[in-house]
């Protein structure tokens, strides 16, 4: 296994890499996530408990990267964290180019709007509004986004996930893989820099969940979206093509597909399952 | 999205709705049934005993009782037919009232006496009730008819003699003798307990003059009674003549519906807190239900002060939907029981029951509609304060 860093990976990557992801064959931008020496604390009654501690990532654009780790490891926690519906105790956190720590609740509202699409494990449609309805939600808040290009973008990303026949079904109408792929419209509609699923193929059966993730793989190397998952399930970890291991809130091994293989960086604090 | 969801949501809007327009209903109801009440006791008041208006010399209202022969009005005065020419006037009665005693069977006592126009005072007193006899009829003399209470006392029923003692304008004593005729009861027990009714001539001629001292008039319509007052007194000079309305002859109404008032005031006001906490509560669980629909919406985009506004809004709508359904079943509810009518006992210091109906007063509909829409704002604002206070994880955390 190469001594590889947190930084160095990320290098090796696009000099090393055999796979197609639109990460490889772009011109260098700016990274869409970059975490410097993050930390998460609560105080639960009188204890504190450290759901992150330290965590350094840079997540490039167009990767399909999975963030692994038992319950508890703190995936959430950083997945929160990157779609600013919460903020780091200490340590510098960029989204976008933009440091999240010093925005108000408003100023994140807005930008998770502008860059962030959710994928939740329970789909989260609204159940009293139609396909095309749920997808049109994220788009109803953007003044520069007019009626039109409205109805454009629900159509597009519909037929995109297949769905473009069932707009006017509700939820409740939908089966769990249906009701999935409008709620992954749903996330694309807003053009995000970045889309973040949390356990997204937990609630589907085997099959189902192995169409919907070859699914955001296809969308992620047409389009070059990146896309971020918190999960345990080996489906997704056999379709990312980087991966971040998380054990008590610490980031213990960053990983790189490269043809059929991860390449493995440990970090310097310890070895994955290791106690450091 | 706030209609989207109110409109698509049928349980929860129907549980919303439901506390709404009950509470709606009932503040319709309740307000109709309140004013017919205040309007049936005015209208016993009018039609038994004070007319819409009277008109007097000027000085009777102070000093009338004890000596109403100083302030006699001509039969033949001009201002009679002025005042029969005022809008909405009904009719124009003479009466002429004055105190003294009755005798029967050896008892003696104090009485009120008013001579009248029988067939005009008929056609006024569709609020006196004849409990034995008959009326007092155009062109007979030397009958009476006698309130309940004073009947009572002097044992006296309609075939029997009734003497009437009066000390005239000139200070002799005078007595004659009447027929009863009839006993009737009117909405007071106080003025039945001393009252004599009798044809106008019979009056004069037991007190020796002519004349009346109250022009009663009665109205097309109540409620022109205060400008029709006013009206009268500016047309025919304050200088000369008074001019009270039954309102203010009548003071005890004004206490009643003041008691009244309070009561009922007393009951809307906790019918808006019932609605209130009827709604919050309803929105509240809605709310708890909805967390992770909540934190969903923040999640993508939305402030937390987009959701509060969702909920008060959705409330809004609320409150004004129930509202409209409510004055409407209130109107069809009120129709319905106006049909059959309500049974009622006699009002206080009165005598006679009467029938209730539920009346259809906008200004009530409006306090309905009002009531209702602010009631169930109020009741969203606990729960929009709430959400705004739910960090986004932990509303999504409930999705998990």
């Amino acid at each position: 296994m190469n001594a590889l860093t947190p930084n160095t990976i990320h290098q090796d990557a696009d000099r090393a890499a055999t796979d197609d992801s639109p990460a490889a064959s772009r011109p260098t931008r700016p990274p869409v996530v970059q975490a410097e020496s993050v930390t998460k604390t609560y105080r639960l009654g009188t204890q504190t408990v450290s759901a992150l501690q330290k965590v350094d990532l840079r997540i490039d654009e167009g990767v399909f990267l999975a963030i692994a780790g038992p319950s508890g490891s703190g995936k959430s926690t950083l997945l929160n964290m990157i779609g600013c519906i919460d903020t780091p105790s200490s340590g510098r956190l960029l989204i976008d180019g933009e440091d999240i720590a010093s925005r108000t609740p408003d100023q994140l509202a807005g930008l998770r709007r502008r860059s962030i699409g959710f994928i939740f494990q329970t789909f989260n449609l609204f159940p009293v509004l139609t396909a095309a309805e749920n997808v049109e939600y994220p788009l109803l808040r953007r003044n520069d986004i007019m009626a039109e290009e409205r109805r454009r973008r629900v159509e597009r990303y519909l037929a995109m996930v297949g769905l473009g026949k069932f707009g006017t079904h509700r939820p409740n109408q939908l089966s769990g893989g249906q009701r999935q792929r409008v709620a992954i419209a749903r996330a694309l509609a807003n053009h995000p820099r970045i889309v973040l699923a949390d356990e997204p193929t937990a609630n589907l059966d085997h099959k189902t969940g192995k169409r919907i993730l070859r699914l955001m793989r296809s969308i992620n190397r047409r389009t070059g979206t990146t896309f971020v998952f918190s999960t345990h399930d080996q489906k997704v970890l056999d379709m990312a093509d980087r991966r971040v291991d998380l054990e008590d809130g610490e980031v213990v091994r960053l990983g790189i597909r490269v043809g059929e293989n991860w390449v493995f960086a440990t970090t310097r604090s310890r070895e994955p399952g290791g106690t450091g | 999205m706030a209609w989207r969801n109110v409109t698509r949501q049928y349980a929860r809007t129907a549980t919303a709705l439901g506390a709404v327009s009950l509470g709606v209903a009932a503040i319709v109801i309740a307000g109709g049934f309140v004013h017919d009440v205040y309007e049936q006791f005015g209208e016993a008041i009018i039609h038994s005993q004070y007319g819409h208006i009277q008109i007097y010399r000027k000085g009777y209202a102070a000093k009338g009782t004890q000596r109403p022969l100083d302030y006699l009005i001509d039969p033949r005065a001009p201002m009679l037919n002025r005042v029969k020419q005022f809008e909405g006037v009904v009719s124009v009665l003479a009466r002429l009232r004055f105190v003294g005693t009755a005798s029967a069977g050896g008892a003696d006592l104090p009485i009120v006496a008013e001579g009248v126009q029988p067939d005009l005072e008929n056609r006024l007193g569709t609020f006196v009730h004849l409990l034995e006899g008959r009326l007092l009829r155009a062109g007979e003399r030397e009958t009476v008819i006698v309130g309940d209470g004073l009947a009572k006392a002097l044992r006296v029923h309609p075939g029997m003699v009734l003497t009437l003692n009066v000390v005239s304008r000139e200070g002799a004593l005078n007595s004659l003798e009447f027929v009863t005729v009839g006993i009737f009861r009117s909405h007071s027990k106080e003025f039945d307990a001393r009252a004599v009714r009798l044809p106008i001539e019979s009056a004069r001629d037991l007190l020796g003059s002519s004349g009346q001292n109250e022009i009663v008039v009665e109205l097309r319509d109540t409620r022109a009674t205060e400008i029709t007052a006013a009206e009268a007194l500016a047309a025919l000079g304050p200088e000369d003549y008074e001019v009270r309305t039954w309102r203010e002859l009548a003071d005890f109404y004004g206490k009643t519906i003041q008691l009244f008032d309070r009561q009922f005031g007393f009951l809307q006001g906790l019918l808006l807190l019932l609605i209130a906490l009827s709604v919050s509560s309803t929105i509240n669980a809605s709310t708890f239900e909805r967390l992770p629909e909540f934190g969903t919406m923040i999640a993508l985009g939305d402030t937390r002060r987009d959701v509060s506004q969702l909920i008060v809004t959705e409330c809004v709508i609320l409150g004004i939907l129930g509202s409209v359904i409510g004055v409407c079943a209130g109107i069809a509810l009120a129709l319905s029981i106006s049909a059959i009518g309500i049974e009622m006992p006699p009002p206080p210091n009165t005598e006679v029951g009467y029938v209730a109906r539920i009346q259809i007063v906008p200004v009530v509909l409006l306090a309905g509609v009002f009531v209702g829409s602010v009631a169930a704002t109020l009741g969203g604002l606990a729960p929009a304060m709430k959400i705004a206070r739910t960090s986004p994880v932990e509303a999504l955390g409930r999705a998990l």
